[in-house]
């Protein structure tokens, strides 16, 4: 706030800002008599300037959009109705507080569930760190496991290199002269703030981009030399075919096999059909793939022989059934050309460009809130199947439900093989039923629930169960802090204005909370957010001037040249061993010998995935369903704000020939659906996706009629919550069937 | 003016790196603080191509272009579209603009027929001549007729005529008439062919307007004319050099390409009667006022003797009249003086009005008292008629008295204040009685309500009769076109309305009724009513032609220019779609500004700065010229010759 008032009384404030977009911009912030009243990009920084996206334009209308929850609120309908009172911070906390020790003392802590927060990815407010440890210094709570966005991908880069700090800033883009996308969509998922931009000038450049995707997508559009659409998780099958020609051609970097990697030669046995009798040869990924085979050999030969390149693999290919196979293949596809270490390559492990606490460069911060232990997790003994290097004891708990099975440990409790029955639900910073699959069976279990509390800014799909509602501030009325996933900077996000009517920010509404619940507070929590910036920004030593970073909003890692993920390892891999088992890079991973699991091999390995092109059920349903992201919302978030609703329609994405097949036409209300559920939504009749694939947009609000047909569109309502071998979600293994809305359904 | 910038702003747009994601859209909006909704000052369009897999997808950002002709500055009729001298940029003053919807409906809903005007001016103001014709016919058929002997009350109430002279708009309409579509195919919308049939008695201008409406609605409409040829009174009563015999052929013919069968010499009473009419399950009786009304003085049967209108009708299907020297018309109406001017027109060496009004209270049309002035026509008013007088059998002039003054009580009974011993004798070889005319009541069917010489209707056009309806000349009190053809088009409405069972309320509403809301006439600058041509008055007494002449396009365009209307017309007028309105009762212009305060202070526009993919600039455009090159062509952009937009591409091809 040290920038000077200018004559209308306008003050110009600098803020970093972040939802969970997977980006970070920073802006000029207008503020007059305590409002935000416009917003500019901060054209001061230096380059290249973190450029916000349509939704950060839009910020503005979010902080003061009037459908905000600005007040305490208790339920006074059923369950989902959305029907509330607003009551006062005092009773709100009091009734909350009287619950939780109801609940503890009548069943036990292990019935409180509590996890997955998501939605804010902030290092301060954001992740429900804060409610999390509340629970845990209350006696503990059931909590979660698995990441929703990239389980997979951390899970293979895990098992390949040991670190899912596994990617190449991308400003080393530049340097690439070969670069594949797959299923990388930056216009929408930016990737990291500039990801596009820098792909554009690669490509610019003269780099070649190949582009791998069901959808021909708006960043096809713009980066695309070679649009490959390619069946919706068979993704790994084409891998394995490029590897087939790259070893039959002799066009694998042997001497970056040798040196850095295990087990090449065990991979080289599955490709060649030597272990199953299968040779995984192009022909062979045709048939699954939909990819000509003289497309998959040319697209081997390229990533083979034009160096360096990139294949940017995205997460989206790995939130399929068998998804971890995907990254774990395209390290090894890495691995094969070299590309791992040097200057525009990328080890294609684990590459998105989204936020903290995942992130390319390795900062050096000061610790950030720890969240404790949790008596729950540490009673329970531990799940069968786990990663060693991968999770943490804790993580490893029998107690910990996956993500995708609350709706159905709640619904089924100890009876369903659960570790306990669950009567509470906390919710900080994420919205399950919206987002998460099987929306329908969610419905169902949150009615059992004898008490959920929500902690929102907006009335989610979530919150409209919520028994109490806690409104939260806002991004500019707390204090808070992002590092660059893909991009090496600090970006403050700072409180510009006070909360709007009676909002708080996480830390506040847990301070009070800790109080209600009888704990002390001063061990709970002894900083201000503004004190927590500081401490994470500057305790590591990465940012040096504090008054400078608080000035600017933003301070960049001074570097040389981009920073280049495992460049130790490949310069000097004596010195600097892989974090893995062995030291190398694992296309053979012992860890995963020793799970047993067949669905886990050592090796890469396709599976011919269930709900896919060869399941039984495509007579049923035919059309294989994908999830894309959409452009105008940051999963549920942004919604509802009237700038960005006019610029895209929710619409269910099909081909010409589907739609002709069904007599749909362009723009038609139609019927979505399949055995869990049907959602009713527009469509586009377009050439720019794959026949016999739908793109139904993610993040839609769940809306349901009385028959509990979701007039909302929200895909998860036809999602499975089966998640892979090694627990990613699987939304792009999806079978429904689209049709015409009859007369007598409308 | 644009020789007087100095640094032209310009705007680049690099195609192949926009990925058409919308953030410049939001960043303006935010910026300007503009609501979501249809004003957008940046826009992104977007087209697909191709079949799958071989697709083309592709964008285009838009803004305003500064271009060097700038269409919408020339467009606005308010001057609020200016070039800023110093750098070119476009820029609206909303203080000046006058609003889309400023100038009201007051011309439109001044017309009897129902007619758009507001809206056919407006074409015609944009060069858009036949489809002003085809919104005139929307509701009325006889724009031809219309255009030249409407007494247009939309004239005496345009919003123009505070600032200086109204809208010419009756010699707009008549030209607009003049593109009428010479297919007899384009016809306008015609519904589904029903299977009711509807009777049309009389075809003038109301009864062929009702018929036109029906059958345009899909009815199977019948009209029955007494006469041996179609048009009623546009046929026999209307002199030809005021309407010409073609113009209303063509119109009539039209009428006829919409489904309107036509049966001449089909009288009502004499071979037509109310068991013919009882097959039709509606009938609407527009016989007119043909009866005419005689003096009843000595003298009156004498040879050279007639009235006005036989005498019309006869001039009008070329009979031969003997008129002798000197001629003198009885009447002050439009009636005498049209027989009056025909008399001249037919060779006639000396030719006399005399009437009971005053100059001033006379009824006829000031413009034909005029002109029938220049004619050489002497008009005698204030007169008072006793007698004619004739020898042999044979009138040869009327004795008359001055008038001080005549008025009529309110019981209707004429009071004259004779000025005494001023009996004098109008000598005259014909004597033209042109005192009005009646309905002929004995015709009409038993039990149909008349009234003071009227069919008696209801606002639809409704009789006592169930199923008769009523209009014209024989239903309605103003004897003019305009009313007669908007009396046929309500009985057209009422007529559907109770064919389809829908309540015969709810008359039909000709205009949406909104007053002009100029604060102050006085700002305007004023502009000359472009003058119509006359012929001069030896050529038009030389026989029957035209008298007034039709604007020529151009005439007609700087005529409408006038109107005061603007309905966006930056907007119509600019080929990149740029201006865009705000909300409101009288949503003005908005537009792209290039954030020009920004500009000023040495910043690109927020677009610009906005773009995630740095694909647009701004600057002088001789350096993005220079910086980029001079390609002003792009995937979905139409670069227009005669603007002359300030921008530059990189253009995207695959």
């Amino acid at each position: 706030m040290e920038d000077n008032k200018n004559d209308s009384g306008v003050q110009i404030i600098k803020s970093a800002t972040a939802h969970h977009c997977g980006g970070c911009c920073v802006w000029k912030l207008h503020v007059k008599d305590g409002k935000i009243i416009k917003m500019e990009p901060d054209d001061d920084q230096e380059n290249p300037q973190l450029r916000g996206c349509l939704r950060g334009h839009s910020m503005v209308q979010r902080l003061y959009a009037p459908d905000r929850l600005n007040y305490p609120m208790k339920r006074t309908g059923p369950r989902g109705s959305g029907e509330f009172k607003r009551i006062s911070w005092d009773e709100a906390l009091d009734y909350t507080a009287k619950e939780l020790n109801r609940i503890k003392e009548k069943y036990g802590n292990s019935s409180i569930i509590c996890g997955g927060g998501t939605g804010d990815v902030t290092m301060v407010q954001g992740y429900g760190f804060h409610i999390e440890r509340v629970l845990r210094m209350f006696g503990g709570y059931t909590c979660t496991w698995g990441w929703p966005s990239w389980e997979a991908a951390s899970f293979a880069s895990h098992v390949n290199y040991g670190t899912y700090d596994a990617m190449n800033c991308r400003d080393d883009n530049l340097n690439s002269r070969l670069i594949i996308l797959w299923g990388v969509n930056p216009v929408a998922t930016i990737h990291g703030t500039n990801a596009m931009w820098y792909f554009k000038r690669a490509r610019e450049n003269g780099a070649k981009i190949i582009y791998i995707d069901p959808r021909y997508t708006q960043s096809a559009s713009v980066l695309a030399d070679q649009w490959i659409p390619i069946n919706p998780a068979t993704d790994t099958a084409m891998v394995m075919g490029m590897a087939f020609t790259i070893i039959t051609e002799e066009l694998q970097d042997q001497r970056f096999l040798n040196r850095y990697t295990t087990g090449f030669d065990v991979f080289r046995d599955y490709v060649l059909g030597k272990e199953d009798g299968v040779p995984k040869t192009p022909e062979w990924a045709e048939e699954r793939t939909g990819v000509a085979a003289d497309v998959i050999k040319q697209v081997a030969r390229d990533y083979a022989t034009i160096k360096p390149g990139a294949l940017i693999s995205g997460i989206s290919p790995g939130r399929t059934a068998f998804g971890e196979q995907f990254h774990r293949a395209t390290a090894t596809l890495a691995a094969m050309t070299g590309n791992i270490g040097i200057k525009g390559g990328e080890p294609a492990g684990r590459s998105l460009g989204d936020q903290t606490p995942f992130h390319a460069y390795p900062f050096k911060m000061g610790p950030p809130m720890q969240i404790g232990e949790n008596p729950v997790d540490k009673e329970a003994p531990t799940r069968e199947i786990y990663l060693p290097n991968y999770t943490t004891k804790d993580q490893r708990s029998y107690a910990r439900i996956h993500l995708n099975k609350i709706s159905d440990a709640i619904l089924h409790g100890k009876a369903g093989g659960y570790h306990a029955d669950y009567k509470a639900f906390v919710v900080s910073s994420i919205n399950h039923v919206n987002q998460f699959p099987s929306t329908i069976k969610w419905h169902k279990a949150l009615q059992k629930l004898e008490f959920m509390l929500v902690f929102e800014q907006f009335m989610t799909a979530t919150a409209r169960y919520a028994d109490i509602l806690f409104p939260t501030a806002e991004l500019f009325e707390k204090n808070d802090l992002i590092v660059g996933g893909s991009s090496p900077f600090y970006g403050f996000i700072k409180k510009v204005v006070e909360p709007f009517g009676e909002r708080k920010s996480q830390i506040d509404i847990c301070n009070l909370l800790a109080e209600r619940l009888g704990l002390d507070v001063e061990e709970y929590n002894d900083k201000t957010d503004e004190e927590w910036v500081k401490q994470i920004a500057m305790g590591g030593g990465d940012v040096p001037d504090w008054d400078k970073f608080k000035k600017e909003g933003i301070h960049r890692m001074p570097l040389e040249e981009p920073y280049v993920a495992f460049k130790e390892q490949i310069e000097d891999p004596e010195n600097n061993p892989f974090p893995t088992p062995s030291g190398k890079i694992e296309i053979y991973s012992k860890l995963l010998a020793d799970m047993n699991d067949p669905f886990l091999p050592p090796i890469p390995k396709y599976f011919e995935p269930w709900e896919g092109r060869t399941d039984p059920l495509i007579k049923k349903y035919p059309l294989q369903m994908i999830t894309p992201r959409f452009r105008r919302r940051t999963h549920t978030q942004f919604d509802t704000l009237p700038w960005l609703r006019e610029v895209q329609d929710n619409n269910v994405q099909i081909n010409t020939k589907d739609a002709d097949a069904r007599g749909i036409e362009n723009g038609e209300m139609v019927k979505v659906f399949n055995d869990r559920g049907e959602i009713r939504i527009r469509a586009t009749v377009t050439e720019r996706i794959l026949p016999g694939v739908i793109g139904v947009p993610s993040g839609a609000w769940f809306k349901p009629d009385e028959n509990m047909i979701d007039r909302g569109g929200c895909p998860n309502t036809l999602n499975s919550e089966r998640y892979s071998p090694c627990g990613s979600f699987t939304w792009n293994s999806a079978l429904a069937e689209v049709a015409k809305v009859g007369e007598d359904e409308k | 003016m644009k020789n007087e910038i100095n640094t032209q702003m310009g705007f680049y747009c690099d195609q192949t790196s926009c990925m058409g994601c919308a953030a410049c859209v939001i960043a303006c909006k935010q910026w300007h603080d503009i609501p979501a909704g249809p004003a957008s000052w940046m826009r992104v369009q977007s087209i697909e191509e191709g079949v799958f897999p071989n697709v083309y997808l592709g964008y285009l950002p838009s803004r305003c272009l500064n271009c060097d002709n700038a269409a919408c500055v020339e467009a606005c009729p308010a001057g609020a579209v200016s070039k800023r001298e110093k750098d070119g940029i476009v820029l609206v003053d909303r203080d000046k603009c006058l609003g889309r919807d400023a100038c009201g409906n007051d011309c439109s809903d001044a017309c009897p027929a129902g007619t758009d005007v507001r809206g056919f001016v407006s074409l015609i103001k944009q060069g858009k001549y036949e489809d002003a014709w085809r919104l005139i016919v929307e509701s009325n058929p006889f724009p031809g007729v219309c255009g030249r002997v409407c007494v247009h009350p939309c004239e005496s109430a345009c919003a123009r005529g505070q600032v200086d002279e109204p809208i010419a708009i009756n010699a707009l309409e008549r030209l607009a008439s003049e593109h009428m579509s010479p297919n007899p195919l384009h016809v306008p919308y015609l519904a589904e062919r029903r299977n009711e049939k509807v009777a049309v008695v009389g075809s003038g201008p109301a009864g062929l307007t009702c018929a036109y409406h029906l059958a345009r609605l899909g009815y199977r409409v019948t009209v029955f004319e007494a006469l041996p040829v179609a048009g009623g009174m546009l046929r026999i009563g209307i002199p030809k050099y005021h309407l010409p015999k073609e113009i209303l052929d063509r119109e009539i013919a039209f009428i006829e390409n919409c489904g309107v069968e036509i049966k001449t010499n089909k009288r009502l009473g004499e071979n037509l009667d109310k068991t013919d009419l009882e097959q039709y399950a509606a009938v609407f009786l527009s016989t007119g006022a043909h009866k005419q009304k005689t003096l009843d003085i000595p003298g009156k049967d004498l040879k050279g003797v007639m009235t006005g209108i036989d005498f019309l009708a006869k001039v009008n299907s070329d009979e031969n009249v003997d008129l002798g020297k000197q001629i003198l018309v009885v009447g002050g109406g439009d009636v005498a003086i049209d027989c009056a001017r025909s008399a001249v027109r037919l060779g006639a060496s000396e030719v006399h009005i005399a009437c009971l009004e005053s100059l001033e209270q006379m009824p006829a049309n000031p413009t034909g008292i005029a002109e029938a002035g220049e004619e050489g026509i002497k008009i005698h008013p204030s007169r008072s008629f006793s007698r004619i007088l004739g020898a042999n059998g044979h009138c040869d002039g009327v004795e008359c008295v001055n008038l001080h003054s005549m008025k009529f009580e309110q019981d209707g009974t004429l009071h004259l204040d004779v000025i005494e011993k001023s009996e004098h004798v109008i000598p005259a070889d014909t004597i033209i009685l042109a005192i009005g005319q009646a309905l002929d009541t004995k015709v009409l069917p038993e039990g149909l309500e008349v009234n003071n010489g009227r069919i008696v209707i209801d606002e639809t056009g409704a009789t006592s009769l169930p199923n008769y309806f009523a209009g014209g000349d024989a239903a309605i009190p103003e004897w003019r076109v305009a009313y007669a053809i908007g009396s046929g088009r309500r009985a057209a409405e009422a007529i559907n309305r109770q064919m389809r069972g829908l309540p015969a309320v709810e008359p039909p509403s000709t205009s949406k009724t909104r007053k002009s809301q100029f604060s102050d006439t006085e700002t305007f600058e004023k502009m000359e009513r472009v003058s119509i041509e006359q012929l001069p008055v030896s050529s038009r007494i030389s026989g029957f032609p035209e008298a007034e002449l039709t604007f020529t396009d151009e005439q007609g365009k700087k005529e409408a220019s006038r109107c005061l209307e603007c309905r966006g017309m930056c907007s119509l007028a600019c080929p990149y779609d740029v201006p865009q309105f705000d909300a409101g009762d009288n949503p003005k212009m908005q537009k792209c500004d290039s954030c020009v305060e920004e500009w000023e202070a040495g910043k690109d526009p927020i677009c610009v700065r906005s773009c995630p993919t740095r694909a647009l600039d701004a600057g002088p455009i001789e350096e993005l010229k220079a910086k980029y090159g001079d390609n002003r062509v792009a995937k979905n952009f139409t670069y227009y010759e005669n603007t002359k937009p300030n921008v530059v591409f990189k253009a995207k091809t695959k």
